[in-house]
């Protein structure tokens, strides 16, 4: 057995919308993460 | 213990393994064949009674993966609060302005009617720079995108507004980001370094192919060619600020799919880190649509290699992960988010005809949103998902897709966003049955990271097919 990824808890992937977050962990957070795409008019929606 | 409703697993026969998946959790877990058939045993019976060592070390992984959860683990009400969490996001704000709805391009393609003169005036300006006063103070990011017709028509709003809301970032610590879509065609030396200054790195700029394929759609409106300007704006751009980063795209049919490579190989070398490569499906009528003459299989193949062969070429190509954690299905489901067009009107979604008569709302002079409450509510009050999501394996990667799909099409049934078009890479893959494929990639590319260990042989089927050349009635 490989374990590849870890499962996230709800706490990590609500992070993002938690009043105490700072600006910058958000921007970054949209950055490297593709999924949530930051020229989100590149036409992938998010 | 019950199993997850969200488990998805692909089994790799040459290599005697299987690779485990939970799309709500995220956890990647790849067995061998011997402990895979325990593993399907253990998740179809968790109850089972385990009597050696190895089948209890597997158990406990099934659990430590959350692939084996509580009876009482309500694993839909966890999706529907993360759709709650990001239609109410109040840490972020995201506005889509459009200073005109014209253009100097008449590709072929667009899905917008266009109406010349139609470009903001500053009454509505004053009115967009009031409101942002008083939103601004009240997020922690703010998200401007510039769109159009073509944006950069009304260079002058983009930089006096964009300017404006940048300063006030600034001032408040909020963390500010913005990029225009456009055309390429309209830039020059000094407007780069304007837009630069005021903090515009991100651009999304479309090439249809090399010059003979993209001057066929990408057509000014006088007639004349587009690509060599195009191209040298690409150029200054990228060169003129390491921060620069453009979105490439590459809108498709069957009369430019296969020329893709040859457009890759225009652009030098030092550049193509700063271009990230978009394919997109062109979608509409019939006989400019890509999926109606080219079959999804084909699509497929051909996009994953294309990808590869971008980023083999030094492009950016950056297609998200199969990791979990999205919150919408996309920027219109969030309250915070406004499309505000050139005259003021306020609507959802880009992607429309922005008939005022369907507006959600507009922009008085005193900078104030007038809802227009029925458009807005008819527009949240839907369910969070429709009743065919809730046994969907691929929900929480999805989160119940294209809301205005889910409203035109209700009566119809059709309300299943799973299309090709305008969707990320990842549902793309599900749409295309290709998720497994992209599965097994995902993971090789985690080991190798993980081990730096080279695994060169993993099997991706391409199974390129002719593209179906059919030639109908369309010029381009």
């Amino acid at each position: 057995m490989k374990i590849v990824a870890k499962p996230k808890t709800e706490e990590e992937i609500l992070a993002v919308v938690h009043e105490k977050i700072d600006s910058k962990v958000i921007l970054e957070e949209m950055v490297n993460n593709a999924d949530l795409c930051v020229n989100h008019l590149c036409g992938c929606s998010q | 213990m019950k199993s997850s409703q969200f488990n998805v697993s692909t089994e790799h026969p040459e290599r005697r393994e299987a690779i485990l998946f939970n799309t709500l959790y995220g956890s990647i877990t790849v067995w061998d064949e011997s402990e895979f058939s325990v593993v399907k045993q253990l998740l179809s019976r968790p109850e089972t009674e385990i009597r050696d060592e190895t089948t209890n070390l597997i158990m406990s992984h099934l659990v430590e993966g959350k692939y084996l959860i509580d009876d009482k683990t309500d694993e839909l009400k966890i999706i529907e609060n993360r759709k709650i969490a990001g239609m109410k996001d109040s840490n972020r704000l995201d506005v889509v302005l459009m200073p005109n709805m014209t253009c100097n391009f008449a590709c072929p393609y667009c899905y917008e009617s266009h109406i010349p003169s139609s470009f903001m005036t500053d009454k509505t300006e004053d009115a967009v720079k009031l409101w942002l006063r008083n939103e601004i103070p009240k997020y922690k990011v703010i998200l401007l995108n510039w769109f159009g017709g073509e944006p950069l028509l009304s260079y002058k709003r983009i930089i006096s507004i964009g300017g404006f809301a940048k300063e006030m970032c600034e001032n408040l610590s909020v963390g500010f980001m913005t990029n225009v879509t456009t055309n390429g065609y309209l830039f020059n030396e000094n407007r780069i370094k304007e837009l630069v200054t005021i903090g515009i790195f991100n651009y999304q700029i479309t090439v249809d192919g090399p010059p003979e394929i993209h001057n066929k759609t990408r057509i000014l409106k006088s007639g004349k060619d587009s690509f060599w300007k195009i191209f040298d704006n690409i150029l200054l751009l990228v060169r003129a600020d390491k921060r620069v980063k453009i979105s490439l795209r590459v809108n498709f049919n069957h009369h430019n799919f296969t020329s893709i490579p040859e457009l890759l190989k225009l652009f030098p070398d030092d550049i193509r880190h700063s271009l990230r490569i978009v394919y997109e499906p062109i979608f509409g009528e019939k006989c400019l649509s890509a999926m109606e003459n080219i079959s999804n299989t084909e699509i497929s193949s051909t996009m994953i290699e294309y990808y590869r062969l971008a980023k083999n070429m030094g492009y950016d190509v950056v297609l998200g992960s199969v990791g979990t954690g999205k919150l919408v299905y996309c920027y219109a489901e969030r309250e915070n988010q406004f499309v505000i067009n050139y005259n003021g009107d306020i609507f959802k979604c880009s992607v429309c005809g922005f008939n005022s008569e369907k507006r959600f709302g507009s922009l008085n002079s005193e900078g104030k949103v007038v809802l227009n409450e029925k458009q807005w509510n008819k527009w949240f009050g839907i369910e969070a998902f429709e009743e065919k999501c809730y046994s969907c394996k691929f929900l929480p990667l999805c989160m119940g897709g294209c809301r205005k799909t889910r409203l035109e099409h209700a009566d119809t049934g059709r309300i299943c966003r799973l299309v090709p078009t305008n969707t990320s890479f990842i549902l793309k893959a599900v749409a295309f049955e290709k998720f497994e494929e992209i599965l097994r990639n995902q993971y090789v590319q985690n080991f190798e990271n993980q081990h730096q260990h080279a695994y060169n042989n993993f099997p991706i089927e391409l199974n390129r097919k002719e593209v179906n050349q059919n030639e109908d009635s369309c010029k381009t």
